[in-house]
């Protein structure tokens, strides 16, 4: 059976501009994408290096106060006294104390951070509507 | 995949693949011209998804699907300007121009799906499967948008005459 659309479609050549110069924007587009993402994944490293830092001082800043603590029990008594989380912070296990104190770090970390850094996702259009 | 083999794809298929999507946007060109450039550099990014077994023009047809569906929703809350409304088809059936803002209007006055099934279908020339795996599809759901938006653009064009 003969398709009656068939021939509108193929006449359908509207004018679209020179293909060479749609070519080369794309193409400059696509650099400057790759120079974006390229920024962004150096971010995000940075970014990630950032996280283990403040969670390793964090970590040792814990294991140090807990080691205090354990050595000095009674310079820290009268915090005691203060709040409950000090109380918490007195009772809680040793190891729970060193995480706790590292997630702290890291979380202020985070907090500094700037929002876009957290997440390197590039969202296009990138032209600019 | 390296940037010259990618470019040099590109340059194969951008034609078609502009005029798909200016057909899509009902002869909106800048809207189309935005979105096609979008859909290459979306491929571009993702080109290590291609799988070489389709055709380079399908990977390019379903981003530039999905790429559509998404501009839809985000100017879905915009009203349009008044100055930018659509074009109320004309009698007049002299000029090339013309005859292109007809089918632009009928085009746009199918569903979604059965749109760009239609357009996939002849602009593109995919096949059936190819439409699916466009469209995120079956194929039955698809020989079914292609029948009934084929049906429906005879009507609107026949209707219009």
């Amino acid at each position: 059976m003969k398709d009656d659309l068939k021939p509108l479609f193929d006449n359908y050549r509207p004018e679209l501009g020179d293909s060479d110069e749609y070519m080369l924007r794309l193409q400059q587009k696509m650099a400057l994408l790759e120079t974006v993402m390229r920024y962004a994944d150096e971010q995000r490293r940075l970014y990630r290096r950032r996280m283990v830092i403040a969670f390793a001082v964090g970590a040792i800043m814990g294991a140090a106060t807990v080691v205090y603590t354990l050595l000095h029990p009674v310079a820290i008594q009268p915090l005691a006294n203060l709040s409950w989380l000090a109380v918490l912070m007195l009772r809680l296990r040793p190891f729970l104390t060193v995480l706790a104190i590292a997630a702290t770090s890291v979380g202020i970390s985070v907090l500094l951070t700037p929002q876009p850094l957290k997440s390197s996702k590039v969202i296009l259009p990138l032209s600019g509507e | 995949m390296t940037e010259e083999r990618f470019v040099q794809l590109v340059k194969e298929e951008q034609e078609t693949l502009r005029r798909f999507l200016l057909a899509l946007c009902g002869g909106w060109r800048e809207e189309a011209e935005d979105l096609a450039q979008d859909t290459l550099l979306k491929a571009w990014l993702s080109c290590s998804e291609y799988v070489e077994r389709y055709r380079f023009s399908t990977y390019l047809c379903k981003i530039a699907y999905r790429t559509y569906v998404d501009h839809l929703r985000r100017t879905a809350h915009q009203p349009l300007p008044l100055t930018e409304s659509l074009p109320l088809p004309s009698s007049d059936t002299a000029d090339a121009s013309f005859r292109y803002e007809r089918l632009h209007w009928a085009v746009s006055q199918l569903p979604l799906k059965e749109r760009t099934a239609v357009l996939l279908f002849y602009i593109e020339e995919q096949s059936i499967k190819e439409i699916a795996i466009a469209t995120g599809s079956n194929v039955f759901a698809v020989k079914q948008q292609l029948k009934r938006g084929r049906d429906h653009l005879r009507k609107l064009l026949n209707d219009e005459r």
